[in-house]
């Protein structure tokens, strides 16, 4: 098996050992740092996203699978960083105002830092002002916004006036999720897309930035 | 005099309701069934409707005497024991928590307290051992007695809430370590779950010496709307054997098995009916499974209890409310293995006014 190969089975399997192992001997083969990140670590967090899509991964096996691929990427962003590798995009995260739950939004990050993107994480509680500075100060070029309540739901809405306010509306995509969040009220109010769970959240934004809605990150 | 907002009187019939739920023919009229109504719903609906008029607040059973009459008032058939007077073993937990603000309608003073979701007490085995765990017999039997000799006689206990292995295992543990912990330390979430599990069996044998105690209700919220919280294999090998020994416990006394669990369960649903042989289940969602849909599935092996969707009950209007509850009661009534009730509890956000016109439009139907 090819050391592609182990480190693929091994971000599936969550092995983060051998996936560091796996890294440090592909770079020693010379495999580019760009090879490893797309044909080992992303192509096997794609197949984590599928398997807990078709039900057969669940949450812990998806944050199992995001630990090892993010010990990797510890390894890689030096080499990713020399060889002028690009992120897939910036993404600004955060759970709104008045919201303090985070394991699903945190779960939406790893799925879309094992797809290629930068991500920016704002936290939880985050005001509207601040997803507003992640695209003014930090040029993100996704907004993705999480809410687990009926009752800080509203605050989405918000933000997308503030950025609306900010003249940044057609500057950065929107992309809602969480569990009171539908369809339905992503068109209500005006966001770009909404992600059910991790895994879709992280397929839209792939998406949206190949569709070229966003410009392209810095 | 506060006007009362049923038309019809109900008065309870246990004995009616063990029919409903074991299935045997269509009732004689509606039986109806909650998890919890929240503290400050039954201070608002006993305060509207002077329910407590003459009550001595000192008692030491105005707890016990305030249950029975909110619960004859609103139609039920039982008082819930311990979970209504505040005397359940979870509640002796220790468990951090977060606080919000709260912006329900019958507003919770202290806020909303939500469990912590990454890094709960006991992470290693050194905070396992010096766990301060509870003593689920620390109550005694001095309520348990006093509702075997006090509770009116058409009325029965439903014994809960025990059981919540799976929810008290992520809240011990932090659900985020806890999924770590499945690949890191499957030897901690084992111990963490057996001593559960055993805690439980205690509560539930302490409950099971009064015979007036006709049920025992599980609830153990093992998912989120799509999907379970962690995989069938792991629920099968650290949760399901607890929840399969206190129905085998309860059944050999002759008494029903009830479990709440929220989420998308379909994938263990066939191990609750045929292993664990769950006789009700409870917490129905919209956007997950219907209680009519769930009805239709399993209607012949299970009985199901409430279904009014939360969200639904905040949003429409009353008369939304009185449709749907005939169009509930249309499908599932029939035959009985049905009782009416919200999809989850009567939450303070809910208004109030549409929770009542749910159990008038129960009490109408027949």
């Amino acid at each position: 098996m090819g050391q592609i190969d182990t480190i693929y089975k091994a971000v599936l399997e969550g092995n983060t050992r051998e996936v560091q192992v796996g890294v440090e001997a592909a770079l020693k083969e010379k495999i580019t740092a760009d090879q490893i990140m797309q044909n080992g670590l992303i192509a096997a967090m794609k197949e984590v996203g599928r398997l807990f899509e078709a039900g057969e991964f669940f949450v812990p096996e998806m944050l199992i699978s995001a630990r090892a691929m993010q010990s990797a990427l510890v390894l890689l962003k030096p080499f990713l960083a020399a060889s002028g590798a690009k992120a897939a995009g910036r993404v600004a995260i955060g759970t709104v105002q008045g919201d303090l739950h985070d394991i699903g939004k945190n779960l939406v990050g790893m799925m879309l830092e094992g797809a290629g993107f930068e991500i920016i994480d704002l936290g939880t509680d985050v005001r509207p002002e601040n997803f507003v500075d992640a695209v003014e100060a930090k040029h993100a070029d996704i907004i993705a916004l999480s809410a687990l309540l009926t009752t800080t739901m509203p605050k989405m809405q918000e933000t997308i006036e503030a950025l609306k306010a900010a003249s940044l509306r057609d500057k950065v995509k929107v992309i809602i999720g969480g569990a009171p969040v539908t369809e339905t009220y992503a068109q209500q109010i005006g966001a770009d897309g909404y992600g059910p769970d991790a895994s879709a959240a992280s397929r839209l934004a792939a998406k949206l930035m190949k569709a070229g809605h966003a410009p392209e990150a810095a | 005099m506060p006007t009362p907002p049923f038309r019809i009187n109900v008065v309870p019939d246990w004995q009616g309701l063990l029919k409903c739920l074991r299935r045997e023919g269509t009732p004689a009229r509606v039986h109806f069934i909650e998890l919890f109504l929240d503290p400050e719903v039954q201070e608002e609906i006993c305060k509207r409707y002077d329910l407590l008029t003459g009550m001595d607040a000192g008692d030491p059973f105005f707890l016990h005497r305030r249950q029975i009459i909110l619960q004859n008032f609103l139609g039920y058939d039982y008082v819930m024991y311990p979970e209504s007077i505040g005397e359940s073993v979870d509640s002796r937990l220790t468990l951090p928590e977060r606080i919000t603000a709260d912006s329900a309608g019958l507003v919770r003073k202290g806020g909303r307290a939500y469990r912590e979701e990454h890094k709960g007490p006991i992470t290693s085995w050194k905070e396992f051992e010096a766990y301060p765990w509870p003593d689920p017999q620390a109550d005694g039997t001095r309520s348990l007695d006093w509702f075997q000799d006090n509770l009116p006689e058409n009325m029965c206990l439903i014994g809960g809430l025990v059981g919540s292995i799976y929810e008290n295992l992520s809240f011990l543990m932090g659900y985020e370590t806890l999924c770590y912990a499945l690949k890191d330390q499957r030897d901690l979430v084992a111990a963490i779950s057996q001593r559960l599990i055993e805690m439980y069996c205690k509560e539930v044998e302490r409950l099971l010496q009064f015979d007036r105690v006709k049920m025992i209700w599980a609830s153990d919220d093992m998912g989120f709307r799509s999907s379970l919280s962690i995989s069938p294999k792991d629920l099968r090998e650290f949760i399901l054997p607890g929840h399969k020994r206190l129905a085998q416990m309860v059944h050999d006394a002759g008494r029903l098995y009830l479990l709440h669990s929220c989420g998308e369960l379909s994938k263990i649903m066939e191990d609750l009916i045929r292993d664990v042989k769950i006789d009700a289940k409870h917490s129905f969602e919209d956007t997950i499974l219907d209680v009519c849909e769930a009805k239709k599935l399993w209607g012949d092996r299970l009985s199901l209890l409430g279904g009014l969707d939360i969200n639904f009950l905040c949003l429409a209007t009353a008369e939304q409310v009185r449709t749907r509850v005939n169009d509930t009661l249309d499908r599932c009534f029939p035959g009985g293995g049905y009782c009416l009730g919200t999809g989850n509890s009567v939450a303070n956000y809910i208004p109030l006014d549409n929770y009542l016109a749910m159990l008038d439009a129960g009490r109408n139907y027949l």
